[in-house]
């Protein structure tokens, strides 16, 4: 009969510690809370102004660096375009002096 | 007041060594009779740019050192296939340019070929340099803008397949 008495003990109704309802209650509506923030896979939900500002983000990288290339490229073209000039005023430059020079020797050799 | 009198002064001396750009103002049709036309224009920003292109060897050194203190280089340069193409009065214009301070350092009149170099001396710098050569068929006038290093203008020869004639001629003797 002890092992009758002990089930009852074990199995008598007991009243919930004071709060124990509101704390549960609590729970729930933080777990629901998370639960949204993660969506249904588990992954995190990424509000629309986001991805939007993030595409903003890309669109402004991708720009600039497209932007720095392209004067990169301007200026490489205009360096080697003045060089190229450079070298051949100084080679006319050079002619013409060695002309009047071959033509001054000339005459005082004469 | 003295301050404003010095920084005159400054201004004033600054624009005594400003070296003298001569405007290469010829007839538009003599390009249309040429045959071949070369015409060079580089002002000092672009001659920085250039010299940052130019390699540190050979011939390209040679241009890096020659146009580092230049403040511009203008070459007009016509090819003719006929002979007197072109009227020589039109060089009149260029040589109405040179003012007190430039001076003629060679004229050579050769077979109808006519060749003159003009200096714009400040004191016993070079400021700027003048080459004319108005030849029967080719007419080149060639304007440096800046200091010139004579010594280093002769080096010219030599190098950029230009020949050294005269130094050829001096070792055969």
């Amino acid at each position: 009969m002890s092992l009758d008495n002990d089930l009852r003990n074990a199995l008598r109704r007991v009243p919930a510690p004071e709060g124990f309802a509101d704390r549960v209650l609590a729970r729930v509506h933080g777990g629901q809370t998370i639960l949204s923030a993660r969506g249904q896979a588990g992954l995190p939900v990424l509000h629309w102004w986001r991805g939007i500002a993030a595409t903003f983000l890309l669109a402004a990288m991708l720009g600039g660096w497209g932007a720095h290339e392209m004067v990169e490229r301007r200026r490489e073209a205009a360096g080697q375009r003045a060089r190229e000039q450079v070298l051949l005023a100084l080679r006319i430059t050079g002619e013409k002096l060695a002309h009047a020079e071959r033509g001054v020797r000339h005459i005082t050799s004469e | 007041m003295r301050r404003l009198i010095v920084f005159a002064l400054l201004l004033f001396s600054a624009a005594a060594l400003q070296a003298q750009r001569i405007q290469i103002d010829l007839p538009p049709g003599l390009a249309s009779k040429a045959v071949e036309t070369v015409d060079v224009t580089l002002d000092g920003p672009l001659l920085r740019l250039a010299a940052r292109f130019l390699d540190g060897d050979g011939d390209e050194r040679v241009a890096r050192d020659m146009i580092r203190q230049l403040q511009g280089i203008y070459v007009k340069s016509y090819q003719f296939d006929d002979e007197n193409a072109y009227d020589k009065t039109i060089l009149d214009k260029v040589r109405a340019q040179l003012g007190p301070s430039w001076k003629r350092l060679v004229l050579v009149k050769e077979h109808g070929d006519h060749t003159e170099i003009h200096a714009d001396m400040r004191g016993e710098n070079v400021v700027g340099l003048l080459v004319i050569a108005a030849e029967r068929r080719e007419l080149t006038i060639v304007n440096l803008v800046g200091p010139i290093d004579i010594e280093k203008l002769a080096t010219l020869e030599g190098h950029f397949g230009i020949p050294k004639h005269g130094r050829r001629d001096k070792s055969n003797d």
